[in-house]
């Protein structure tokens, strides 16, 4: 993502809900959809969740560290 | 008197039919969805579902299941779920009401709860995304939820969610001579809460801000407005902590609200006129620009993350703010503009902002 796209707010991955099954973080936008980034972006350092039916964008809060329990429930 | 007839008009996100227009398009310019011989007591907002009190305490609703989480409820038209109900509040996937003013109901995925019932009867409910407090006529504020950022209880409850209403208290403020501070007001935001409080005692107002960081600086720039500035800001931010002010003691705040990341205060200084000022994030607006508007203000009212009011003469809304999905009219650009005038012959009697989409209620003038 480049550095002039405006980021709406900054969340913390403890407040998203982890799905194994899509291995997606989702969490409530402002707009009634959800923001949402999977974990393989995460892992590859992305960072910025996004909005599937709006333009916000958010920044997502995390240490590398904090992956591996939700890696642990991908079966 | 055949005058009580209330019209409501919405424009904004509506994926889920909660405009009640019997479709489920967005729509950016406000349609008419609902008449009603019957005074509107308050209309609440949450992720996908939208609920409108009538004066005779019956409760319409639309949108996903209606938000009562019954499938065979699903609609895209306002149609009556619920009577006797006397207060109400939403959040993103639940709505809470109370019955005969004191029986507390949850409804949410998991079904129906009889969560409590008040021993005083309620005043007024707050919510956010997954957090619900209710404050009863004497001031005393009991809450459920989301208490993960310690947004509700500070440090007296730490437990991450609070399934039942518990009782909110500010003993964790190290001066032991507040004694029985009455919750005034409150607002919720995506993850803080501000509290507007009373200390009887000592005949002095307090705000105080229960959050894990205030990224915006929404208190400090709170007190610098509206602060007195004979006392420094107290306390400390962080999970379980609470931060707080004095007000100063020629301002009278008439109204508190807030969107997802920002606070909006609408007050009076030494009687020289209401002023509505805003304090938080900004990037899409949301911080209230009133210089270019030459009307006073009747009423106003915010959604996640745009704001509405109606102008003194009851004939106008404006909305600022993020409009992506037509919540703020057709050309939102963040900046203050006319969402809707009336043909002349009605009033505007409130506004209410939600999950970007917004609710206006007229009513026809005597003729
Ligand atoms: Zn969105």
């Amino acid at each position: 993502m480049s550095e002039t796209e405006t980021i709406y707010d900054q969340i913390e991955i403890e407040d998203f809900t982890f799905d194994p099954d899509t291995q997606l973080f989702t969490y409530p936008c402002p707009c009634g959809d959800r923001f949402q980034i999977s974990i393989y972006d995460l892992q590859d350092g992305e960072n910025i969740a996004v909005c599937p039916s709006c333009s916000l964008m958010c920044e997502i809060i995390f240490d590398e560290i904090d992956l591996q329990e939700y890696l642990d429930q991908i079966s | 008197m055949g005058f009580l007839l209330r019209y409501i008009d919405c424009c904004g996100s509506n994926g889920n039919g909660q405009l009640g227009l019997n479709h489920s398009e967005d729509i950016d310019r406000p349609t008419f969805s609902l008449a009603v011989n019957q005074e509107v007591e308050d209309i609440a907002i949450g992720g996908n579902h939208s609920l409108i009190l009538f004066k005779n305490k019956n409760l319409f609703a639309s949108g996903e299941q209606c938000g009562f989480f019954d499938p065979a409820l699903d609609s895209d038209r306002f149609d009556i779920v619920q009577k006797d109900v006397t207060h109400v509040c939403a959040g993103w996937d639940f709505t809470a009401i109370v019955k005969n003013n004191v029986s507390v109901f949850l409804y949410d995925k998991n079904g129906k709860r009889h969560l409590i019932d008040l021993s005083e009867n309620a005043k007024f409910m707050r919510s956010s995304l997954h957090s619900v407090i209710i404050v009863d006529n004497k001031g005393s504020a009991f809450a459920f939820g989301d208490n993960k950022k310690g947004q509700l209880f500070g440090d007296m409850i730490t437990d991450k969610i609070v399934p039942e209403p518990k009782k909110i208290t500010f003993e964790d403020l190290p001066n032991s001579s507040f004694n029985g501070l009455m919750v005034l007001d409150c607002c919720m935001g995506r993850d803080y809460t501000i509290f507007y409080l009373y200390d009887e005692e000592k005949d002095t107002n307090i705000i105080l801000m229960r959050c894990k960081t205030d990224r915006f600086s929404i208190l400090t720039n709170m007190y610098s407005t509206i602060g007195d500035r004979d006392h420094e800001i107290q306390g400390s931010v962080g999970v379980n902590k609470s931060q707080w002010f004095f007000v100063d003691k020629h301002v009278k705040i008439n109204g508190l609200k807030s969107m997802w990341s920002s606070v909006h205060v609408w007050y009076n200084k030494d009687d020289t006129g209401n002023k509505l000022v805003s304090f938080g994030n900004n990037v899409y607006g949301q911080k209230y620009d009133g210089s270019k508007l030459e009307e006073e203000i009747d009423s106003f009212d915010v959604g996640t993350e745009h704001g509405l009011l109606v102008t003194k003469d009851k004939h106008k809304v404006y909305a600022w703010g993020w409009g992506e999905h037509g919540n703020c009219g057709p050309s939102s650009d963040g900046s203050l503009k006319l969402l809707f005038q009336d043909d002349g012959e009605r009033i505007v009697q409130n506004v209410f902002g939600g999950y970007a989409n917004t609710f206006i209620v007229t009513s026809r003038m005597p003729m």
